[in-house]
């Protein structure tokens, strides 16, 4: 299957629809996003993503020509869980794009195309607890599972905006699928020695892929998301991943990785760098590329 | 604060705090279709070293703003902010004894209430309502979003104290140029201190902002702005016995750098404002200029230093003989000439709180006026606060 390159945040598909017809223009919140909707469309869409895989999702700078973008789109889709609530909502208010407006067809949320949504609280949320997501953590697309779901959505999305092409859509994720499905097989047949070493993690994004390839998280060094740690946490931390054997701390690039090295160095352990996105390390050139990378400095890191 | 709007607020409230019922059906009580609800409070300590107003001396809340945001229906967005503040008139110097009067307390207002249209052709953007006027960089500012704790003295003294908040009409189109070029033109019922309220007339203006992408981590805006109505009658004047009449023109420019850091979320970020402002009232001008010039660098994930200066100018008739030692005054802004330099130290340790240290130096070019102010400012906000734009 051709696999697409994803360059800073930004992709692009050719202009080239069936029957003259003009593509579908997709916007996507985040590469990883962005690779799955130019797999699935193809041709029959123009797919620009707002957020470069080296930002940090959570904070990327709103500026006004992303809202430009977002006014040209007849579909938009974001990864939702409110992961983009804090530039996502200004932005769409600057496009004044009633084609992309909530609740119309131009507006598609990829978290309901997942059957399970991690750590969702079951008590009361507060600002206590950091910035808390209250409808789960977000970070489902680091599941390459959940990305089979997401590219079928958003085939039947495309489907439904272009019905014309709807066949192409359809072919398109099921190839998408056939050539994922075995890739995440191996990918967690391979995990097997990092699957005997409990991991600290900076900030609470790897949960999915923890839960995927049976790894084990022994805590965060962000306890709270998105707070600093205080020094108590990190000494309780350090402590217990002694006691454990923890080996490793993974953290993404733009975590902040003094703060991490210095938790690792405490606990005996190494800082492992891993792409968190499509585009967030200089390796990660695509989605399948950013799994690669994760097993490979994982088992590096292992040893094997 | 005015029945009416105590009612509103009460009302909003109310429907806020309804528990979800499953039998919407039968209530008509449906809290999906709440709005956003959030309150930011401004808590201030400061003291001056001359001023005797109690604005500057002492502890206050500085302001407190309940805001509503939802979808009103597939055609309109609409924003609603309630504003507690200090009664602005609080001091008073008193004429007799040259002492200060405080009167302490608190007024609201509906600071901002207005519909975006969502779904006008061609991309337009359309604004009904009350909101601030889009004039130069720091009068759209939300209190709690002001780099300093206050405005600048160029802002205070060219277009008003207490902010240009207006009711009318805005209509707005992104520039089919090959950068972003936004250009909104309105017509409100000018009805802020810089205008005469009694006046028929309308008060327009334009606000034309370019933004350029220098690369992914930079940018420069680039804006200028512009606005006519009826003069008040004391619009900075210096002789209280004169009156004005005739209309105001104000004109605007400003430029921007920001710089944010991909490198780290909360990473060094750098932001550098010049803003200028050239009032031209049909009367009693002293030709006016007034600017400021801002920067602000996060250096460490919690933590930003500010830095600003700024002039009011103005040609001053030479000072009476009996007025060279200056004026006694009650508030830092009665000068009629001032430089002010600033700078503030800020810890945030989320989006949803910081506390500010900042001190500021004011120089009166005419007596012997000048003042430092130091201030201490918290700032929290609770709820669902709608993201602020770029």
């Amino acid at each position: 299957m051709p696999r697409l390159t994803v360059i800073a945040g930004l992709v692009a598909g050719l202009v080239v629809g069936a029957a003259g017809a003009a593509p579908l223009k997709v916007v996507c919140t985040l590469t990883d996003l962005g690779w799955l909707a130019a797999e699935v469309g193809g041709e029959d869409t123009e797919v620009a993503v707002l957020c470069p895989g080296q930002y940090d999702p959570h904070f990327l700078p709103a500026r006004p020509s992303l809202a430009r973008e977002l006014g040209k789109a007849d579909l938009l889709c974001y990864n939702g869980l409110e992961l983009e609530i804090g530039w996502l909502p200004a932005l769409l208010e600057k496009a004044r794009n009633p084609r992309i407006r909530p609740g119309t067809a131009g507006d598609l949320d990829c978290s309901q195309a997942l059957s399970r949504v991690l750590d969702v609280p079951t008590g009361p949320v507060s600002r206590a607890q950091g910035d808390v997501h209250p409808l789960g953590n977000p970070h489902y697309l680091l599941d390459p599972r959940n990305g089979v779901l997401v590219a079928k959505l958003m085939a039947a999305r495309m489907s439904e905006l272009r019905p014309e092409a709807a066949e192409r859509f359809q072919d398109r994720a099921n190839r998408l699928a056939a050539d994922l499905t075995p890739r995440i097989a191996a990918w967690r047949e391979a995990a097997a020695p990092v699957r005997e070493r409990p991991l600290v993690q900076y900030h609470t994004q790897w949960e999915y892929l923890a839960d995927w390839l049976g790894l084990e998280l022994l805590g965060a060094v962000e306890h709270r998301p998105g707070i600093s740690p205080s020094p108590r946490h990190v000494e309780e931390l350090e402590a217990r991943g002694r006691a454990t054997g923890v080996r490793e701390l993974i953290a993404a690039p733009w975590n902040h990785l003094d703060a991490a090295r210095k938790a690792a160095d405490r606990m005996g352990a190494v800082l492992v760098e891993l792409p968190a996105a499509v585009g967030a390390l200089p390796e990660a050139v695509d989605y399948v590329a950013m799994f690669d990378l994760i097993l490979a400095r994982l088992l590096a890191a292992a040893g094997e | 604060m005015r029945a009416r709007q105590c009612c509103l607020l009460a009302a909003f409230c109310a429907a806020a705090a309804a528990p979800v019922l499953a039998q919407s059906t039968a209530t008509g009580i449906s809290p999906e279709f709440n709005p956003a609800i959030s309150v930011n409070t401004l808590v201030i300590g400061r003291v001056a070293e001359r001023s005797t107003d109690r604005a500057y001396n002492g502890g206050d809340l500085q302001e407190a703003e309940v805001q509503f945001t939802s979808v009103v229906d597939p055609y309109w967005n609409a924003n609603v902010v309630f504003a507690v503040h200090p009664t602005h008139d609080h001091a008073q110097d008193n004429a007799e004894g040259g002492e200060t009067e405080s009167h302490g307390g608190y007024e609201g207002d509906v600071e901002v209430a207005y519909v975006d249209g969502q779904a006008l052709p061609g991309g337009f953007g359309l604004r009904l309502g009350k909101d601030y006027l889009p004039f130069g960089k720091h009068v759209p500012l939300h209190t709690h979003q002001f780099p300093f704790v206050d405005s600048p003295v160029a802002i205070q003294a060219c277009l008003g104290n207490h902010g240009l908040t207006e009711v009318g009409v805005r209509l707005s189109h992104d520039l089919p140029l090959p950068w972003y070029s936004d250009l909104a033109a309105y017509g409100v019922d000018g009805q802020a201190e810089i205008f005469d309220g009694a006046s028929r007339d309308l008060v327009y203006g334009a606000r034309w902002t370019n933004l350029f992408d220098l690369s992914l981590e930079s940018t420069v805006e680039v804006g200028g702005s512009w606005l006519e109505g009826p003069l008040s009658a004391d619009y900075l004047l210096l002789d209280p016995d004169v009156t004005l009449a005739g209309d105001l023109a104000v004109w605007g420019a400003d430029l921007t750098y920001k710089w944010i850091s991909a490198s780290a979320s909360k990473g060094p970020a750098l932001t550098m404002t010049g803003e200028v402002i050239v009032p031209r009232p049909d009367q009693g001008a002293q030709d006016p200029i007034g600017w400021y010039a801002l920067a602000q660098y996060r250096f460490a994930r919690n933590w930003w230093l500010g830095l600003g200066a700024g002039v009011l100018d103005r040609d001053l008739p030479e000072p009476a003989e009996e007025e060279e030692s200056g004026p006694e005054h009650g508030g830092l802004f009665a000068w009629e000439e001032v430089r002010e330099y600033k700078a503030n130290l800020t810890w945030v340790p989320s989006e949803f709180s910081a506390v500010r240290l900042e001190g500021a130096r004011f120089d009166d070019q005419i007596g012997d006026n000048d003042d430092w102010l130091v201030s201490l400012q918290v700032n929290v906000t609770i709820g669902s606060h709608p993201a602020h734009l770029y």
